[in-house]
C-alpha cells in the first residue's frame, strides 16, 4: 500500500537567519495494505512530520513515497502533480489532523456530514444521519449536534476531527494523535471504531500516546529516534 | 505523471505595467529587487511573468501584501484592464451549453480577442466580485435590476424569466426577497456583497473571481459570505480564483494557492503545504505573521 523509501525532511528557516532543521533522515518502511501502524518516539522526534510529509502538508526534501493509488497505480506522493495530490486525497486518503480547523458558523453534524456529501456523493438526509450516528458513538452529547464547534471543549473537537475522517472510509487513514485528550472510555470507543475501519480493508498509520489501550489492535510499530 | 482532466484557463506570462515600460522592467523589479518600480523608465510592473492554470472546479487562492499585483491578475482575467503581454487560453468543454455565440478555440490567445468578443466571453463564461461593491453594482437600480442586466447581457430575453432568476439568487444569498426592488445603496456592506455575489452566479460562470470578498466585513458577516461561497461552490462547481490577504480565508476556501510579491508570483503549492511548510522567505514571514 504505502513504500518509503529513505525520506528526509529538512527545514530551512530563513527568517531565523536560514536555520536549518533536519526533522526526518533516512525513513524507510513498508506498510501492507490492511495493516495498522503506529509510529512511536519521543516529543519532537518528527512523528507529525512523517505524517504531514505522506499527506504532503510537508514537501520532502528526499526519498520517495510510493502509494499504490486505485485511480493511477502506484505514484509517489512526494513529487506527484498537485491536482494528483488533491484527487488522492478526496477520495482515497484519510487525515485526521491534531486541531480542528473549520468554517465558523458551521454545525457540529453538519461538518461530520460534510465528506459524505462530497466524497460518496449521499444526499443531505443520509449523510446528516449516519453523522448523528457516529457522534453519538462519541459520546457528543446529543444537544450538541446543531451548535458550533468553535465552542466546544478540546476533545470534543478532537472527536469531531476523527468522525470527520473516518466517516468515508478512506483506504489509508493518518491519523496525529487523534487520542491524547479524550478519557479512557472515550479511546476504547475509539479503538472500536479504528478496528471497525481496518476490519473493512482501512491502511491505519497514527501516532497515539496512551500504547496500554491500543497496543492491542495496533499491528506494527515504527521507533523514531533521534540519529546522532 | 498528468491528471485525466484539461485546465479550464492556461495563463502564460500575463504582464502589466502603467507608465512606461521599456525591455528591461522585468530584469529590474520583482521580490530580489525588492520593488515593482522599474529604475529605467519608471514604469510600474504590477504583475509580470504569472504563469499558472486553473482547473475545473476548483478554489485557487492568491495572497500577498497590498500592491503585489494579485487583484490585478484577476482583472486582467476578466478583461477589467488591458494586459500589456502575455497569453491565456480558456479551454471549456463545459460551457458549450446554450451558447448564443461561439466560444474562442482553446488555441486561442484570448488577449487577441477583439473588445466586444472579449466582453461576449466576459457575460457567458465569467463572474467577478469586487472588494468595492460600487464596482459590480449599480447603486441606484434595484438588485433585481442588478442581476437582470447581466441575465440579459448574457442572452436572457425573457423577463419573468430573469425576475424569477434574479429572486432565486438572491435567495440563496439570503438577501429578504421583499428586497429584490430596492437599489443596493440601501443596503449594509455584506448585504451589497451578497447582491454581487448574485449577479456574479446570474450567469452560471465557468470561472468566478472573488477579489478580497470579505474584506472590511465585520466578522459574523465574514462568516455567512464565507460559507454562502462555500455552499453555492459545492452546489454549482465554478472554477473559482480568490484573492485576499486574510490567510485564514485561504486556508479555509481553497486548495491551491499562490504567493505574490512585488508583482511575482514567488511561491506556490497545496495550500496547507504553502501554510505549515512554507519555502520562500517571504512566505516564511507572512505565515508566521498570522494572528
Amino acid at each position: 500500500m504505502l513504500a518509503i523509501e529513505q525520506l528526509s525532511k529538512t527545514f530551512h528557516i530563513h527568517i531565523l537567519g536560514r536555520k536549518v532543521i533536519q526533522a526526518l533522515e533516512n525513513i524507510s518502511l513498508q506498510v501492507g495494505t490492511g495493516e495498522f501502524w503506529g509510529i512511536s518516539g519521543p516529543s519532537g522526534v518528527g512523528k507529525s512530520t512523517l505524517l504531514k510529509c505522506i499527506y504532503r502538508t510537508y514537501l520532502s526534501t528526499g526519498g520517495r513515497i510510493w502509494f499504490n493509488s486505485r485511480r493511477w497505480g502506484r505514484i509517489d506522493l512526494a513529487q506527484a502533480a498537485h491536482q494528483v495530490i488533491l484527487e488522492v486525497r478526496r477520495t482515497e486518503i484519510g487525515y485526521v489532523p491534531q486541531f480542528l480547523q473549520v468554517l465558523p458558523r458551521v454545525s457540529a453534524l453538519d461538518i461530520v456530514a460534510e465528506p459524505l456529501l462530497l466524497k460518496n456523493g449521499l444526499s443531505q438526509g443520509e449523510a446528516r444521519k449516519i453523522a448523528a450516528g457516529f457522534l453519538e458513538r462519541l459520546r457528543i452529547p446529543g444537544n450538541l449536534f446543531e451548535a458550533y464547534p468553535v465552542t466546544f471543549s478540546g476533545g470534543e473537537q478532537q472527536r469531531l476531527n476523527l468522525a470527520r475522517a473516518v466517516i468515508w472510509k478512506p483506504r489509508l487513514l493518518l491519523l496525529d494523535e487523534p487520542t491524547a485528550s479524550l478519557d479512557r472510555q472515550t479511546i476504547a470507543v475509539v479503538v472500536e471504531i479504528l478496528q471497525e475501519l481496518k476490519a473493512q480493508g482501512t491502511t491505519l498509520i497514527g501516532i497515539f500516546h496512551n500504547d496500554d489501550l491500543l497496543s492491542s489492535s495496533i499491528d506494527r510499530v515504527y521507533p523514531l529516534h533521534r540519529e546522532n | 505523471m498528468t491528471p485525466s482532466w484539461e485546465p479550464v484557463l492556461v495563463i502564460k506570462d500575463l504582464t502589466k505595467i502603467y507608465g512606461g515600460g521599456c525591455p528591461r522592467c522585468l530584469e529590474v523589479t520583482g521580490p530580489e529587487f525588492e520593488t515593482n518600480i522599474c529604475g529605467y523608465c519608471g514604469g510600474v510592473v504590477a504583475c509580470g511573468g504569472v504563469s499558472f492554470e486553473l482547473y475545473p472546479g476548483e478554489v485557487l487562492g492568491i495572497v500577498g501584501e497590498s500592491g503585489s499585483g494579485k487583484s490585478t491578475v484577476v482583472r486582467l482575467l476578466n478583461f477589467d484592464y488591458e494586459a500589456t503581454g502575455g497569453e491565456i487560453y480558456f479551454h471549456n468543454g463545459h460551457a458549450a451549453h446554450n451558447q448564443s455565440f461561439e466560444l474562442p478555440q482553446a488555441e486561442e490567445n484570448l488577449l487577441t480577442l477583439n473588445s466586444f468578443q472579449k466582453r461576449q466571453l466576459r457575460h457567458a463564461c465569467l463572474g467577478m466580485v469586487y472588494q468595492n461593491p460600487h464596482l459590480g453594482l449599480r447603486m441606484a437600480v434595484s438588485s433585481g435590476g442588478n442581476i437582470a442586466e447581466r441575465l440579459i447581457m448574457a442572452g436572457c430575453r425573457h423577463i419573468s424569466g430573469m425576475r424569477d432568476r434574479s429572486a432565486q439568487l438572491l435567495g440563496k444569498t439570503e438577501i429578504p426577497l421583499q428586497r429584490l426592488d430596492e437599489p443596493p445603496r440601501n443596503f449594509s456592506g455584506g448585504m451589497r456583497q451578497r447582491v454581487q455575489i448574485a449577479k456574479a452566479l446570474s450567469n452560471n460562470p465557468v470561472i468566478l473571481f472573488l477579489d478580497e470578498v470579505t474584506t472590511g466585513l465585520d466578522l459574523s458577516v465574514q462568516a455567512r459570505v464565507l460559507d454562502l461561497i462555500r455552499n453555492l461552490q459545492s452546489e454549482f462547481h465554478p472554477a473559482v480564483i480568490v484573492v485576499s490577504h486574510d490567510l485564514g480565508v485561504i486556508r479555509l476556501l481553497t486548495s491551491r494557492t499562490m504567493v505574490m510579491r512585488y508583482g511575482r508570483v514567488v511561491e506556490s503549492g497545496l495550500t496547507d503545504q504553502i501554510l505549515e511548510d512554507p519555502q520562500h522567505p517571504y512566505t516564511q514571514l507572512l505565515v508566521s505573521s498570522q494572528l
